[in-house]
């Protein structure tokens, strides 16, 4: 029998490509089976080009009922890409063994590579050892513990056989499963069939290594080419036997996992009838929308796939930039690979310092001594011959770091950078993870993107020429509506040569006319063949960009609204789930209650009125709707401030989240009784400002909640009939006497305006309504003094502004009716003959003319002179 | 970070309220000493592996593990002690900042009781040297009549000097550490020839605490802060380990009260998540919520449990319930603060009703207990 050699590697691990040169040198096999897709067996010489690294193959399939895109990516240090190269060199034929990323063993995975440990459905098994050793040995955590076991420097065979034990340990006897078996089904069945050739040398995760040496003997020999679905069946029902019998037999003691994996299921065949749904309503706006040749292609059932190589950033390697990837750091691994440990902590110590102090970040040379002593002193603490990616870090942290954290390091922990973590810390992850773009060698061909692009813009007369043009499209018109969603795409694309020049800054604006200027540009291909690593068509590419742009955009809901808003144009129904999960949490994260409210006016215009750009009652829309709401509840308890001034800002925000609350479509699920709890507590809380003490008051008034929240009035005395004559009306309501009540505790001039623009803001419909208070209010500002009365006057006219003007001269026409006056003089009275300031200014002029007339003892006489000029007026 | 995790059967023979780490683990340090075969820096006591061990504990040799901490900072803590630069822990109070400076003495020197309390009254006499007044009227300065505070001791004896809250001491008095630090000399210029200059033996060095609270660190002069090496002490990250925590220590604590019932799971649920999120100023599902400024650490958990079971036990006979942590977390933890008490009852109103369980339905049921 000829020889199997099962290299277990760790994806993006330099000591593991390595150990792949060696034993590919040494052994010289007939066949190198290389974990990866199986269907680009006929395309490994578009591989083997001279790229630049990094690169990946990009994987997509759309149907009716699946989105899928992910990466495959490789860099210099990759053991599969090491692995390719050494094969070639030594004559060895090369082969992918794996299933293909678009199989549904990859569901949900947008890196084939990334690591399994990281995963939320991480095997038990291997989460527990692992946290075991890592206690044992005094690391923090796996990517440490991997780099203290596996990345120092040591004899490649003495390497191989810690890796052995290791990922045995790590994998035991754990059964594969539903997605891991079929995968390694056909990983051993290619190696059986690679054993009747000769030796083989398998690349794998792993993970899978134990699995593939105890199978690969027995197992049925299949080619390396893509196996039928019947195999692929009969596979999946083997593996998914063998996790029954294997693990149901512990479910009955330890319960818990079964559920929770059950539970995972159903969640995953929810959440793909909720994308068949979506996919369908888009379906039926396009069939509506689009050209008849496009509607009967749509009828026919057929699935889209296609993989072509994209070049890659090792940004998007990184795992603290959370693409879900493999190891942390690659521009460190890079520099490892290329010059050694040693050299590598130099050069990336001296890049960080040069970030740090192109940001004016004061970095001493004496810090920098201190800085390798400590990073020295650690690595032989730690009995580490050189020095480890950590050693340095934690060096760095220990000697430049003259503050107190807000956040544990980042790489204390697995995941992106969490907020308020340190600047300097910031720019040092940044130099670790490196700016490096990969490029593809010419002769490689082209990703389907660029074609795709022509063949959309072709459609629709769009193709760009030498000399610029200006296209005008009318969004109300479906076929320019459509156009304009192409342009869009390619704009946020950044694809040069597509400028929007005037139109509407909002999908909901009254504008609906826009105007592009579209040219050929030099450098239009080369943006498209970089654009294609976010997706194989046009639609998926700009999704997949303004996605990511979603990501980045962090907690500020601005930001996020802003995008939102750009993605309304090129169509919001294609964002993927997991995207408005994080979206959502991240509007969770806001502390302005202004931005937040800013950004719910947006969204929630687009959900109500975006039928143009077909965002109306989108589902996205609603879960994000949803969150900020309760974010919103969450910081209006939080406003403190007795005397605090109107924010309009926040007035704002509490009328998009009234707004919400009254209008909001049934789809939305909001917590209306919590709401009215928080406006409850708001309305009585004398630490509250005035103006959301107003709002809260509004809010119950508007939503007819005001007489069960408050209860029956205590004080008989603020029943705003009592004392007024005949222009009252008879009976007023509880709501009413409540809201009156208020209006007299907050009536000092101090407090009254703010008070009042929180009530108008929230409920001026219901003020309009009820002359009963409109009578107290004039009988509070008439009670004031004409001191008081000037120090009120800039909070009341603020809050008369939340009245339209024609709304004014209604408020206006109230008052003269309450004082049985005529109301014809409404429409004069709200139009001042002079500015309100010249009227304000003689106000003060006045009141110093009396201060000075009083000091004096001429008071009676100006007095009796005003009594006399008002009579005559 | 942690909080103190004395074991009850370690017990010293001596009759002191409290034992200083050395005298506590004298058997572990004995131990890690005859045992050690590493290289020592100079002036220590156990190499930095050692020291190590006795700080993270390991259990196949029987060293008890003293604090909860990712073990990379104790690392960087003995690295930074074994140079030329001091060392500076900060974090928020109760993060076990001074238990783990103790140990750190203990295991480098053997001692950790050269300790300078930090305070607005200190002086620099009471870090430095002072006189014994009979003998310097009597004989004039001499060696005999210098009195040696922590700093000299540390200094002579190659000692590490821990510096309890630093930044709570005026700023001058923190600036005379200066030149102690960067030259490692003492100038003592009442006294003349060798007297006169105290140079620092091998083994000294400082460990400096601070807390975030009292917002000193920002004051310290740029040149001081040169001088130490900053370690943030987090709390504890994981919650499985604080609740454990909290378990064990209350039930210790509940002990010492003559409760005889261990705090019911639910009630220390509640309680470690409550602390963690008011802490973190985020719930764990990663919304956003301010923090509370009164301090909500592990010691303070453990505080609020242990205040809880003898409510429980001592009012009604029983295991403490969400309504007894309710009304616990208005004295204990907010301190009858009124800003953190609105920060607990929003907390109350619109964060327990969305989280799922009987216990928690019974906190969101019982949020009218607290005061106000």
């Amino acid at each position: 029998m000829n020889e199997l050699h099962v290299v277990g590697v760790r994806h993006h691990s330099p000591a593991c490509a390595r150990l792949v040169r060696h034993v590919i040198a040494q052994v010289r096999p007939k066949t190198v089976l290389i974990e990866g897709p199986v269907d680009w067996n006929d395309r490994l010489e578009e591989l083997r080009l001279p790229h630049a690294m990094p690169i990946a193959i990009f994987t997509y399939e759309r149907s009716a009922t699946r989105r899928h895109a992910s990466w495959t990516p490789f860099c210099d240090y990759s053991p599969e890409w090491i692995a390719l190269r050494a094969a070639q060199e030594h004559g060895c034929d090369a082969f992918f063994c794996d299933l293909p990323a678009w199989d549904r063993a990859f569901e949900g995975m947008r890196h084939r590579f990334a690591d399994r440990l990281a995963r939320p459905d991480a095997p038990p098994h291997s989460t527990q050892f692992v946290e075991a050793l890592c206690r044992q040995l005094g690391v923090d955590d796996v990517d440490t513990l991997w780099d203290h076991l596996f990345e120092q420097p040591m004899e490649l065979e003495t390497l191989r056989e810690r890796l052995t034990t290791y990922f045995d340990s790590l994998r035991s006897d754990e059964p594969a499963g539903d997605r891991d078996g079929p995968r390694e089904a056909l990983m051993a069945a290619v190696t059986r069939w690679a054993l009747d050739r000769g030796d083989v040398v398998v690349v794998c995760g792993g993970y899978h290594a134990p699995a593939i040496v105890r199978d690969a003997p027995h197992a049925t020999p299949h080619p390396p080419t893509m196996p039928d679905a019947a195999w692929r069946a009969e596979v999946e029902a083997k593996a998914h036997a063998e996790w029954v019998a294997r693990v149901g037999a512990e479910i009955d003691t330890a319960s818990g996992t079964e559920t929770e994996s059950e539970t995972e299921t159903e969640t995953a065949s929810e959440t793909e009838t909720e994308t068949e749904s979506e996919t369908e309503s888009e379906t039926e706006t396009e069939t509506e929308t689009e050209t008849e040749s496009e509607t009967e292609s749509s009828d026919a059932i057929e699935i889209r796939r296609g993989s072509y190589l994209v070049p890659f950033t090792e940004k998007r390697l990184d795992a603290f930039a959370g693409y879900e990837s493999g190891m942390p750091s690659p521009a460190f691994q890079q520099a490892v690979w290329e010059q050694g440990a040693d050299e590598a902590c130099e050069a990336l110590l001296l890049r960080a310092v040069q970030r740090l102090r192109a940001k004016k970040q004061p970095v001493s040379t004496a810090d920098l001594i201190a800085c390798v002593a400590a990073a020295r002193g650690l690595a032989r603490l730690r009995g580490h011959a050189t020095l480890a990616r950590t050693d340095l870090l934690d060096a760095v942290a220990s000697t430049l770091l003259k503050d107190a954290l807000e956040t544990p390091l980042p790489w204390a922990r697995r995941g992106t950078l969490l907020p308020r973590t340190d600047p300097l810390l910031v720019e040092i992850v940044a130099a670790f993870s490196g700016e490096a773009r990969g490029k593809l060698a010419s002769g490689t061909p082209r990703p389907p993107l660029p074609i795709d692009v022509e063949g959309e813009l072709a459609a629709r007369g769009l193709e760009p020429k030498a000399m610029p043009r200006e296209v005008t499209l009318r969004l109300a018109m479906p076929t320019e509506r459509d156009a304009s969603r192409v342009l869009h795409r390619l704009r946020v694309l950044q694809i040069p040569g597509f400028v929007r020049i005037a139109g509407p800054s909002l999908a909901t604006d009254a504008e609906l006319v826009e105007r592009w200027n579209v040219v050929a540009s030099d450098d239009l291909d080369a943006a498209l063949v970089e654009a294609a690593s976010y997706g194989g068509t046009l639609e998926a590419a700009a999704t997949a960009r303004l996605e990511e742009a979603l990501l980045d955009a962090g907690s500020s809901s601005t930001k996020l609204a802003a995008i939102l808003g750009e993605a309304a144009f090129t169509g919001i129904d294609a964002l993927t789930d997991s995207v408005i999960a994080q979206v959502s949490s991240a509007l969770a994260h806001d502390g302005s209650l202004g931005d937040l409210g800013a950004a719910l006016h947006v969204l929630f215009d687009l959900h109500r009125h975006g039928d143009l750009v077909g965002a109306r009652n989108a589902p996205a829309l609603a879960r994000i709707l949803e969150a900020g709401f309760d974010r919103g509840l969450w910081l209006v308890e939080g406003i403190v401030g007795g005397d605090a001034p109107a924010d309009g800002g926040h007035l704002h925000a509490l009328v998009a989240l009234r707004d919400l609350a009254r209008r909001g479509p049934p789809a939305l699920t909001l917590p209306i009784a919590r709401a009215e709890g928080v406006m409850q507590r708001r309305a009585v809380d004398v630490d509250a400002p005035p103006a959301l003490r107003g709002a809260a008051l509004g809010w119950l008034w508007s939503q007819g909640a005001l007489a069960a929240a408050l209860g029956s009035v205590a004080d008989p005395m603020a029943d705003p009939t009592a004392g007024l004559g005949e222009g009252a009306e008879a009976k007023t309501s509880v709501a009413e006497q409540h809201a009156a009540h208020a209006l007299r505790s907050a009536s000092r001039p101090t407090t009254l305006g703010d008070f009042l623009a929180g009530l108008f803001a929230i409920a001026r419909e219901e003020v309009l309504a009820s002359p009963s208070l409109v009578a107290v209010l004039d009988e509070v500002i008439q009670a004031m003094t004409e001191a008081e009365f000037l120090i009120a006057l800039p909070s009341l006219r603020f809050a008369a502004s939340w009245f339209p003007p024609k709304e004014r001269e209604k408020l206006a026409r109230v008052v003269l009716g309450v004082r049985g006056e005529d109301s014809a003089l409404a429409h004069a009275m709200v139009r001042l003959p002079a500015r309100p300031e010249t009227i304000l200014a003689g106000h003060a002029l006045d009141a110093k003319v009396r201060e000075i007339a009083l000091r004096f003892g001429l008071a009676d006489a100006l007095d009796a002179e005003r009594s006399t000029e008002g009579g005559a007026s | 970070m942690a909080t103190k995790k004395r074991a009850s059967e370690g017990e010293p023979r001596v009759t002191i309220q409290r034992a200083p780490a050395e005298i506590l683990y004298a058997d572990e340090l004995e131990k890690l000493r005859a045992e050690d075969e590493g290289p020592k820096p100079p002036g220590w006591a156990l190499s930095l592996r050692a020291a190590r061990t006795f700080v993270l504990g390991d259990e196949g040799r029987g060293i008890r593990r003293k604090v909860v901490c990712p073990p990379s900072l104790i690392d960087r803590c003995l690295v930074t002690l074994a140079t030329s630069r001091g060392l500076l822990l900060v974090g928020e109070p109760g993060t076990a900042k001074s238990l783990l400076s103790e140990l750190l003495s203990a295991a480098v020197s053997g001692r950790s009781t050269l300790t300078i309390q930090g305070g607005a009254s200190v002086t620099e006499d009471q870090i430095k040297y002072s006189w014994n007044y009979a003998l310097l009227v009597n004989e004039g300065p001499s060696p005999r009549s210098l009195v040696p505070a922590p700093l000299y001791m540390g200094m002579r004896d190659g000692a590490i000097v821990r510096f309890e809250e630093i930044t709570r001491c005026p700023l001058e008095v923190q600036d005379s550490m200066l030149s102690v630090l960067s030259d490692r000399v003492l100038a003592v210029p009442e006294l003349e020839g060798d007297d006169a200059m105290l140079f620092a033996r091998e083994g000294f060095n400082v460990i400096a605490t601070a807390n975030t609270r009292d917002k000193g660190v920002n004051e310290m002069s740029a040149a001081l802060k040169r001088r130490f090496n900053f370690e943030t002490v987090f709390p504890i990250l994981d919650h499985q380990a604080e609740l454990r925590l909290v378990r064990e220590e209350a039930t210790r604590l509940l002990q010492k009260s003559g409760v005889p019932v261990a705090p019911s799971e639910d009630v220390l649920d509640l309680l470690v998540t409550t602390f963690r999120e008011l802490r973190a100023g985020a719930t764990e599902d990663g919304t956003g919520m301010e923090r509370l400024s009164s301090v909500m650490s592990t010691a303070e958990a453990v505080t609020v449990a242990h205040a809880v079971g003898v409510r429980g036990w001592f009012l009604r006979g029983g295991a403490g319930t969400p309504a007894d942590l309710v009304e616990a977390l208005a004295g204990t933890a907010a301190k009858d603060d009124a800003e953190d008490l609105r920060k607990i009852r929003r907390y109350l109103e619109q964060r327990a009703p969305k989280k799922k369980g009987p216990h928690w339905e019974a906190y969101h049921a019982a949020r009218g207990l607290l005061p106000g």
